[in-house]
């Protein structure tokens, strides 16, 4: 079966740079947020086993995002993209319950070493 | 805001927001990791104007009626323009400490401070971009442009020169008070057709 995979960035070119960033072959369903209210919605909807979020959006932005998922159960795999790269940045993001932290440019080996460490088949 | 039409795309306004989102992230680490504390980051904001909007677009982001002091960076090659950082805010005793300056506090210590802070944001900041866009530039040494100078009364660009700017600003605050500045980086009219075609071979690479 195929995973379902959630990409969260207002910015469109932001989105497309992480799915190129994918690793090729991978059997996933990708469906698209431009913010974290649409975010959430697909995480109710069950497409997002797996989540690539980004911090900096508009209506609700990636922190409040995490902590709504966290109220609702926080069934899946958060990874947050960011381009605030300090370690400060990511130490909160991981407290609010994400599974990793990945800095923009997504560079795609790192990509393969989180998915890989979660016990993805690729 | 700017009554001047954008030269841009709605795709080349996303691709050239995130890239300047990248390489503010990695700016602020750089700065971030040479003065040990945490730099809070403002979102990249693009403004298009002419030469005579510049100093008042500044202040109304900066604040009005307050002194700043300004360093300067050009930089050249496949594009040309000017980075400027605007201090609204500085501690030189705090940055001293932190960047292990010895000796007392002189005019020209204090301005040695103000170049190294530039050296380290703007060197990080267009090392990114030229990365990401594959553009060949090179950055020039940082030149004090102010020090202590009335916001208004800067000049970033000769009020003379036609055509529309691009200016991208972006606010940097370390969190131990020691500094907090604006990087404005300015593109004249003649670079922007290059920036269009980067972008449109940024874009087309996705």
């Amino acid at each position: 079966m195929k995973t379902t995979v959630s990409i969260v960035d207002d910015s469109q070119m932001a989105r497309k740079m992480l799915i190129k960033a994918l690793p090729a072959g991978w059997d996933v369903e990708i469906s698209q947020a431009s913010n974290g209210e649409e975010a959430l919605a697909l995480y109710r909807q069950g497409k997002a086993e797996l989540m690539f979020l980004d911090l900096q959006m508009p209506v609700l932005d990636g922190y409040k995002t995490l902590e709504k998922m966290n109220l609702e159960g926080l069934n899946c795999f958060v990874i947050v993209v960011s381009a605030d790269v300090q370690p400060d940045a990511e130490k909160v993001v991981m407290a609010l319950g994400a599974a990793a932290f990945i800095k923009k440019p997504v560079d795609p080996i790192a990509v393969k070493a989180i998915l890989e460490r979660f016990g993805v088949t690729l | 805001m700017s009554p001047l039409t954008s030269p841009f795309t709605d795709e080349q306004k996303d691709a050239l927001q995130e890239i300047h989102n990248i390489a503010m992230g990695q700016a602020g680490k750089s700065l971030a990791e040479a003065f040990g504390t945490f730099i809070h980051l403002s979102i990249p904001t693009i403004h298009i104007l002419s030469s005579r909007e510049i100093t008042r677009c500044i202040a109304n982001n900066i604040g009005q009626d307050i002194d700043v002091s300004v360093v300067r960076q050009s930089f050249s090659g496949t594009m040309q323009g000017e980075s400027f950082l605007i201090f609204d805010k500085q501690d030189y005793q705090t940055l001293s400490k932190l960047l292990d300056h010895h000796g007392d506090l002189t005019p020209e210590t204090e301005t040695e401070l103000l170049l190294d802070i530039s050296n380290i944001l703007i060197g990080a900041f267009q090392a990114c971009i030229s990365d990401i866009m594959s553009v060949e530039v090179s950055v020039a040494p940082p030149v004090l442009l102010a020090k202590s100078i009335e916001i208004g009364n800067l000049r970033l660009a000769d009020i003379n020169k036609s055509g529309q700017f691009v200016m991208i600003e972006i606010a940097f605050r370390m969190d131990n008070k020691g500094a907090s500045c604006h990087l404005a980086q300015l593109l004249p009219n003649q670079s922007i057709e290059t920036l269009k075609s980067a972008l449109d071979c940024f874009i087309a690479a996705l």
